[in-house]
């Protein structure tokens, strides 16, 4: 029926461009000075608009239709239960104290076992949130079920985890994956996701024994050095007296090698996740592929780091840009949609505000 | 208003019921838009001021939204006539937006300024010495407190002396077991020392000193009114998402105003006269920090040492704060076991 969009016009693309996005980005940024912070919720709100607006499906464009409002509205809720955690924890510990010296600390461990639970939800109303203000083609995203629930139940998870002594983390990122995804539809129509995480954890195995064995290696080394250098008489004196210094570099040094190696690796294995986990997502007729590479993933994270430190943050728009185009080049859809069949969601569509947790996007996420 | 010619089907329209679009023509009736299929028969009306421009697209095309429905506008001359008249509709909201911003930047900026004051004397008893508590504890993490039986009782005999001499309901002296010179006032009329406080004082005539220093601080409501600001100041960072302000926040934190601070010395030596106890230590305790060099932390906060020298200089006249017996049960507090 449209003449604008070719039929050839498949799967996800991205058409944004750098310059509009400084158009967008110098602004927002001179308004959220002069306005001390607060017009952060409608800056990112901007931002979002011209983002959606410039990521297509099918030829056809999303639509974000969120406001700055929800979203501050949202923040000042979270900022309240905050608030009042935080006066809760002290009188529950002042009072536990008054019952026995030292029962205190379980208000401590309560506060921060709701934070975390609180965390993790956030993760899932933010989703849900975002998925409500998409549009495409005049039909919107939803998500059902509890994020309470979903925050229960990803801590719980994260303690089988450090119980495991991390052997559980490829189950964990995935069934919570699963989790989100499963909850997540558009339209009439839902997303599947079945993952199948026994055939992440030999990766993850891998990486694990690589990073013990390269810190194990580097250790070593130092041993081997003080041992060969150190040896005889006056060269055992000029190592003490280099002595406290001198380990204090090598102990930084080994520090900063094994949080390099494992960042490394830890984005190694994420890439393998991300694949596994987009492979295993349906959504009615489309299959989805990531064609991403762990060198590519690396390379995109380590130069975007590097362009936020340099920039001082200024170069936030290209960090933002490259990420957009990197992702779509990575994701294909095989596929496609009739339009006529995909009908209206029908889930419930938070009012930020209304509920802790669908706000909890304002303070949490981007 | 009649619209800018344009071949019919040239716009595209989105019922909300499904993804699927239908070509449309589009005509302004009032301040009605009226969408027509191209049969002629009617899709939908919408009042303009229900009607939001959703997004600009490239190509000069514009989509305009009512509800969960969408026309994606074609024709350029259609787009500028129809968000213009959205628009005019839709402007004072924007200004209501910015001006909103703005009052609520300068409301907050004038909270975060004039509320601890006004707040610090009103705060409830319970919830100041909860504060306390939470500042004791997050100060100093797992710090011991000293129990000796007897030094607590001369600390304590002291401090109520000095309290009453300010009409204060009473002062809580605690001593923590941690080696810096420092001592603090927290909310919920508590004193804290520190270990290293004592043994940096020559006699009791300096501790007292410093001790009607911090209860100064009480008597002014200083503590309450610093966590307070330390409340709004966090806040405040996690307002503007930047470390910088969290920094700010701690920096500020504990340090009192100089003008608190001569008025906290001022409160000391009106406190020690009116116990009839010699007041000239806090004074001495100064000068022995700045002669020593190396300021302690709890001078760091304290700015011009010199002049605040000065200012606390007085006479040896009055009693002795605590008798010989009672100053060196002080000094052993933190020695001495429970009930020692």
């Amino acid at each position: 029926m449209s003449n604008h969009h070719p039929p050839s016009v498949r799967g996800y693309a991205y058409d944004g461009r750098l310059s509009e996005l400084y158009a967008i980005f110098i602004p927002n940024l001179l308004l959220t000075i002069i306005t001390l912070g607060i017009y952060r919720f409608w800056a990112k709100t901007r931002l979002r608009h011209y983002l959606w607006s410039h990521c297509l499906f099918q030829g056809e464009r999303f639509e974000y239709t969120g406001t700055g409002g929800e979203l501050f509205r949202g923040f000042l809720v979270v900022v309240l239960a905050l608030v009042v955690l935080g006066l809760v924890r002290g009188a529950l510990g002042w009072a536990l104290n008054h019952v026995m010296s030292g029962l205190g600390v379980l208000a401590t461990i309560a506060f921060f076992l709701t934070l975390a639970v609180l965390g993790n939800a956030a993760r899932f109303s933010a989703q849900r949130y975002r998925l409500t203000r998409s549009s495409w083609r005049g039909i919107r995203g939803g998500m059902e079920g509890s994020a309470w629930r979903y925050g229960l139940r990803a801590l719980g998870l994260q303690v089988l985890s450090g119980i495991t002594l991390g052997q559980y983390t490829p189950w964990m990122l995935a069934r919570l994956a699963e989790r989100r995804i499963n909850a997540s539809s558009f339209g009439n129509q839902a997303f599947t996701c079945e993952t199948r995480p026994r055939a992440l954890y030999g990766r993850f195995l891998l990486a694990l024994v690589a990073l013990v064995a390269l810190v194990a290696a580097a250790v070593f080394a130092v041993i081997a050095a003080v041992a060969l250098f150190g040896g005889t008489g006056p060269r055992v004196v000029a190592l003490s007296q280099i002595g406290r210094r001198g380990a204090g570099g090598i102990y930084i040094a080994i520090t900063l090698l094994a949080v390099l190696a494992s960042w490394l690796l830890w984005t190694w294995f994420r890439a393998a996740c991300l694949r596994h986990v987009a492979n295993a997502t349906r959504f009615g007729p489309l299959i989805f592929v990531l064609d991403l590479s762990a060198a590519g993933l690396t390379w995109l994270r380590l130069s975007n780091l590097a362009i936020l430190v340099f920039t001082l943050g200024l170069g936030s728009p290209i960090t933002t840009h490259r990420s957009a185009c990197f992702l779509a080049g990575a994701l294909q859809v095989g596929g496609a949609i009739v339009p006529d069949q995909l009908a209206q969601s029908t889930t419930p569509r938070p009012r930020t505000g209304e509920g802790l947790l669908d706000a909890l996007d304002g303070g949490v996420m981007l | 208003m009649t619209l800018p010619a344009s071949p019919s089907g040239d716009s595209r329209y989105f019922d909300g019921q499904t993804a699927g679009e239908h070509a449309v023509m589009l005509s302004l009736l009032a301040e009605t838009l009226c969408i027509q299929f191209v049969d002629g028969s009617f899709a939908a009306t919408w009042p303009l001021d229900e009607v939001d421009v959703s997004a600009e697209l490239p190509g000069g095309r514009c989509l305009l939204a009512h509800g969960a429905e969408r026309i994606e506008l074609c024709n350029p001359d259609l787009v500028r006539t129809l968000t213009a008249a959205v628009r005019r509709r839709r402007r004072p909201r924007l200004a209501l937006l910015a001006a909103g911003a703005v009052v609520a930047a300068v409301v907050s900026v004038a909270a975060l300024h004039f509320l601890p004051d006004l707040a610090a004397p009103l705060l409830p008893a319970s919830l100041a010495n909860g504060l306390g508590t939470i500042a004791v504890d997050s100060l100093f993490p797992g710090a011991r407190a000293c129990t000796g039986q007897l030094g607590q009782q001369a600390l304590d005999g002291l401090a109520g002396r000095l309290a009453a001499a300010g009409h204060l309901p009473g002062v809580r002296v605690t001593v923590l077991d941690v080696p810096v010179a420092n001592a603090m006032a927290v909310p919920g009329g508590r004193v804290v020392v520190l270990r290293g406080l004592i043994e940096r004082s020559r006699d009791d005539a300096m501790l007292a000193g410093v001790l009607a220093h911090e209860i100064g601080h009480e008597l002014h409501h200083d503590p309450e009114r610093a966590v307070l600001r330390q409340l709004g100041l966090g806040v405040f960072a996690s307002l503007v998402g930047a470390d910088l302000g969290r920094l700010a926040s701690t920096l500020v934190a504990w340090s009192y105003s100089r003008a608190a601070e001569d008025a906290a010395d001022a409160a000391a030596l009106d406190l020690l006269r009116g116990a009839g106890l010699r007041a000239d230590g806090l004074s001495r305790f100064l000068q022995d920090i700045a002669r020593h060099g190396e300021p302690p932390a709890w001078l760091s906060d304290h700015p011009d040492t010199a002049s605040r020298i000065r200012r606390t200089a007085t006479g040896a006249a009055g009693r002795e704060p605590l008798r010989p017996e009672e100053w060196a049960a002080v000094q052993a507090i933190c020695r001495a076991t429970t009930g020692g």
